[in-house]
C-alpha cells in the first residue's frame, strides 16, 4: 500500500535459549500511516519490544528476524544492508528507550550526545551549526536554560528532563517516524503527562508518526488513533482506538479494560484474566489465549488468523464473524 | 471507635553527613526532611491507602509506622501503645500483630530459601509450634493465597511475579496480623496479574479481618481498595478524605493535578487538561511556606511564606492549603 509509512508482514523473530526456541514475534503484521500515533500496547513478553527492535534491526544474533516485507518509504528493510539500514536508523526512524538513564551515555555531556547524532547522518556538517541545532532541540522539548544545560551530563538531569534529552536526541534530524518504546514507565504521573505531551506536541510540528509501546490501555485511549494490543507475539486485535476501548471484540482485549482499576467505575469490581501468559518456548498452533478465555469452544484448537471486522479492524478470534 | 494506629506529629529527618561529620552541629543542606507532621488514625478494619510520587516520603512513612525505622519526631501508637517506650519483648510481641507486603517480588524473596522456609520463618520465631503444626498453618496461608503443599519445596525462582507475590503475602499474613503495610504490592505486575492480587487482598482482608495501610503511586488503583485515601506531598500529608470523594471532588491543588495526569480510558483522544509544570522540588530544600507553592496554578503571596495548617473542609476532607475555608 502506497500510504504506509511502514508496513510490517509476516515477521517472525525466534531467539534459541536453553529451554527451547523462544518465539517471541510470530506472524506480526503491522501498518503505521503518515503522522498518525499507533499504540502497541501488551504486557511483558507479548512482543511489542522485539516487534519494533526487529523492525529497526537491532535484534543481535543469536537473535533471528524473518519478515515477507517490512517496508518502509517504498523501501525493504528487511532486506538492506547493515549501512544501508543503519543510515535511514536514527535519521528517518528514531527510537526513545525505556529508561533514559541507561540508553544516554554517562560519560558524555548532552551535546556531545546530540551533536553526534546529527553527524552521523550529516557529515560535514560545522561543528558551529551542530551546536546550534542542539540548543534548539533542547529548547523545543522545553528543557530550561537550554544553552548552558547542553554542557551538562546525563545523571544532572531529573527523570523527566533526561527523557526529554533523549527525546531530543531522537528528533535532531527530524524524523518521519519516532518509536517511544514505553517512553514513560519509570516516571511519576504528573511527569509522564508532560512528556506524552511534548510527543503529541512534536508529532503535530514536525508532522512525523510515532509508534507508542506502552503497557497502559489509559494513555493509548488518550493519545493515539490507533492501536494493536498484541499476545504472546500475536498480534490479537487492531483498530481505531476509540472503537476497540469502547467495544473490544477480542476476548484478551475485554480482559484487560476489565482487569485495569478505572476512576470513572469504582462501583465495579476488578475481573482479573486467570491464569497467565503461555510459555514463550511451548506455543501451540492453537489459540494463544484458549487456556485463560472464558469463551472457549472447540473450534479454537486450531490456528487463528486475523478475521476482518469492518474497515481497518480485525480480531484473532473465532467468535468474530469475519465481514465478506 | 478506638484507632488501631496512629501517628502523632510524626518525622523522620536522615543525616546525610558521614563519619565525624556527623559530631558537627547541622547545617543546611544536609539532612533531608522525608516525613514531616504526619498526623494519621487508621481505624481497625479500616484500608488507608496513601498515594504520593517518587519521593513524596510515602514508603519511609510505611516503615515509621511498623517501627521498622524509628521517628525522628513525634510517635506512633499502635492499639493504644507508644511504640517508642515499650521494652524490646514487648515490641517483638507486638510485632506478630503488624507486617508488611513489599513492593519487589524478585527482590523481597530469599532465593536461597524454599517456600516453606520462607512462608514458615515468622511461626519458627514467633509460636511454640511443633514442625507438624508449622507446616500446616505454612500449608493452611499457602492455599488461603492461591498457592498449595505442592509448593512448600520449591524456590522463587520457579515462579512467576505474580505467584511470588502471593508467596510475600502469605509470609506476611502466617501469623495472623491485624494490621499489614502494603507498600506498592502490585506496581511491579502486568495488568491481568495485578487485578488477581488486588482482588486477593481484598478477600483476605473480609476472611482475616485485617487493617491496610496500602502504599501506592497509582491512584486507580488505590481508589478501588481504599475505605480513605490520604496524599503526600514532598513528606506532609496534604490531603485526607473517603476514597470516593478524593476522586470525584479533590480540594488540594496537588490532589486534583495528580487526578488529571492519571491517564483513563474513558477520556477523548487529545483531550488536554491542566498540567502540572515542573518537576517536584528536592527535600534537601524544601521551598519555604506550602511546599507546593513552586508548582501550584493557584499560588497566592501568602503561600510562598506560611506553611498551610490542616484545616476541616465542608465535605469531611482534611486538607492542608490556604484556598480552603475551614468550617
Amino acid at each position: 500500500m502506497s500510504d504506509m509509512l511502514l508496513g510490517i508482514r509476516g515477521l517472525r523473530t525466534t531467539f534459541p535459549t536453553r529451554h527451547g526456541l523462544v518465539r517471541a514475534v510470530d506472524g506480526v503484521d503491522l501498518d503505521v500511516r503518515p503522522g498518525e500515533c499507533l499504540g502497541v500496547v501488551g504486557e511483558s513478553g507479548s512482543g511489542k519490544s522485539v516487534t519494533f527492535l526487529s523492525v529497526l534491526g537491532l535484534v543481535r544474533p543469536p537473535g533471528k528476524v524473518e519478515a515477507e516485507a517490512i517496508t518502509f518509504l517504498g523501501r525493504d528493510l528487511h532486506r538492506l544492508d547493515a549501512a544501508a539500514r543503519r543510515a535511514i536508523r536514527g535519521r528517518d526512524i528514531a527510537v526513545t528507550m525505556q529508561d533514559a538513564l541507561t540508553a544516554l551515555n554517562p560519560a558524555f555531556t548532552v551535546e556531545t550526545q546530540i551533536v553526534e547524532t546529527i553527524e552521523a547522518h550529516e557529515p560535514g556538517i560545522a561543528r558551529s551549526e551542530g551546536r546550534r541545532r542542539a540548543i534548539e532541540m533542547l529548547r523545543l522539548v522545553g528543557i530550561p536554560d537550554a544553552e548552558r544545560r547542553l554542557s551538562a551530563y546525563p545523571h544532572q538531569f531529573s527523570g523527566g528532563m533526561r527523557q526529554r534529552v533523549m527525546v531530543a536526541i531522537a528528533l535532531a534530524c527530524r524524523p518521519k517516524l519516532l518509536i517511544a518504546d514505553e517512553p514513560t514507565t519509570a516516571l511519576d504521573v504528573t511527569i509522564q503527562s508532560q512528556v506524552l505531551d511534548l510527543i503529541d506536541d512534536m508529532r503535530a510540528e514536525l508532522g512525523m508518526s510515532v509508534v507508542l509501546i506502552t503497557h497502559d490501555l489509559g494513555i493509548v485511549a488518550e493519545r493515539c488513533d490507533r492501536v494493536a494490543v498484541m499476545y504472546a507475539g500475536q498480534v490479537v486485535e487492531t483498530g481505531p482506538t476509540g472503537e476497540v476501548v469502547a467495544s473490544p471484540r477480542h476476548p484478551y482485549t475485554q480482559g484487560l479494560l476489565r482487569s485495569m482499576p478505572s476512576l470513572a467505575h469504582l462501583d465495579e469490581p476488578l475481573t482479573p484474566i486467570d491464569g497467565t501468559v503461555p510459555d514463550p518456548t511451548r506455543l501451540s498452533e492453537e489459540c494463544r489465549f484458549l487456556p485463560r478465555c472464558p469463551y472457549a469452544v472447540a473450534d479454537c484448537r486450531r490456528p487463528i488468523e486475523l478475521r476482518l471486522i469492518s474497515e481497518g479492524r480485525a480480531a484473532r478470534c473465532v467468535l468474530v464473524e469475519a465481514s465478506p | 471507635m478506638t484507632a488501631l494506629v496512629e501517628t502523632r506529629d510524626v518525622g523522620k529527618s536522615f543525616d546525610l553527613r558521614r563519619g565525624l561529620q556527623r559530631l558537627r552541629p547541622h547545617s543546611p543542606g544536609t539532612h533531608i526532611r522525608a516525613v514531616a507532621g504526619v498526623d494519621l488514625a487508621i481505624e481497625p478494619g479500616e484500608t488507608l491507602g496513601l498515594i504520593g510520587e517518587s519521593g513524596s516520603g510515602k514508603s519511609t512513612l510505611g516503615r515509621l509506622i511498623l517501627h521498622l525505622q524509628a521517628p525522628t519526631e513525634g510517635a506512633v501508637h499502635f492499639d493504644g501503645v507508644d511504640l517508642a517506650v515499650i521494652p524490646a519483648e514487648e515490641m517483638t510481641r507486638l510485632r506478630r500483630r503488624m507486617q508488611i507486603i513489599f513492593q519487589d517480588p524478585y527482590a523481597s524473596l530469599n532465593p536461597r530459601h524454599s517456600v516453606e522456609e520462607i512462608v514458615g520463618l515468622g511461626l519458627r520465631v514467633h509460636e511454640r509450634l511443633s514442625a507438624e503444626q508449622i507446616r500446616d498453618r505454612t500449608v493452611d496461608m499457602l492455599e488461603r493465597v492461591g498457592l498449595g503443599a505442592a509448593h512448600l519445596r520449591r524456590y522463587p525462582h520457579q515462579f512467576s511475579g505474580g505467584q511470588r507475590q502471593r508467596i510475600g503475602i502469605a509470609r506476611a499474613l502466617v501469623l495472623r496480623p491485624s494490621f499489614v503495610v502494603c507498600d506498592e504490592p502490585v506496581s511491579a505486575l502486568d495488568v491481568s496479574v495485578q487485578a488477581q492480587i488486588i482482588r486477593l487482598l481484598g478477600e483476605l482482608k473480609r476472611d482475616l479481618g485485617l487493617t491496610y495501610l496500602f502504599i501506592s503511586h497509582d491512584l486507580a488503583v488505590v481508589a478501588h481498595l481504599s475505605d480513605r485515601i490520604a496524599v503526600m506531598y514532598l513528606g506532609r500529608i496534604v490531603e485526607v478524605g473517603p476514597a470516593r470523594s478524593i476522586v470525584t471532588a479533590p480540594r488540594h491543588p496537588y490532589t486534583r493535578a495528580l487526578l488529571a495526569a492519571v491517564p483513563r480510558t474513558d477520556r477523548a483522544p487529545g483531550e488536554r487538561r491542566q498540567r502540572l509544570a515542573g518537576d517536584p522540588p528536592s527535600s534537601l530544600s524544601p521551598p519555604a511556606g506550602c511546599a507546593f507553592h513552586t508548582r501550584c496554578p493557584h499560588a497566592m503571596p501568602v503561600c510562598r511564606e506560611v506553611a498551610p495548617s490542616r484545616r476541616r473542609a465542608a465535605d469531611g476532607h482534611d486538607v492542608s492549603c490556604h484556598l480552603v475555608e475551614e468550617v
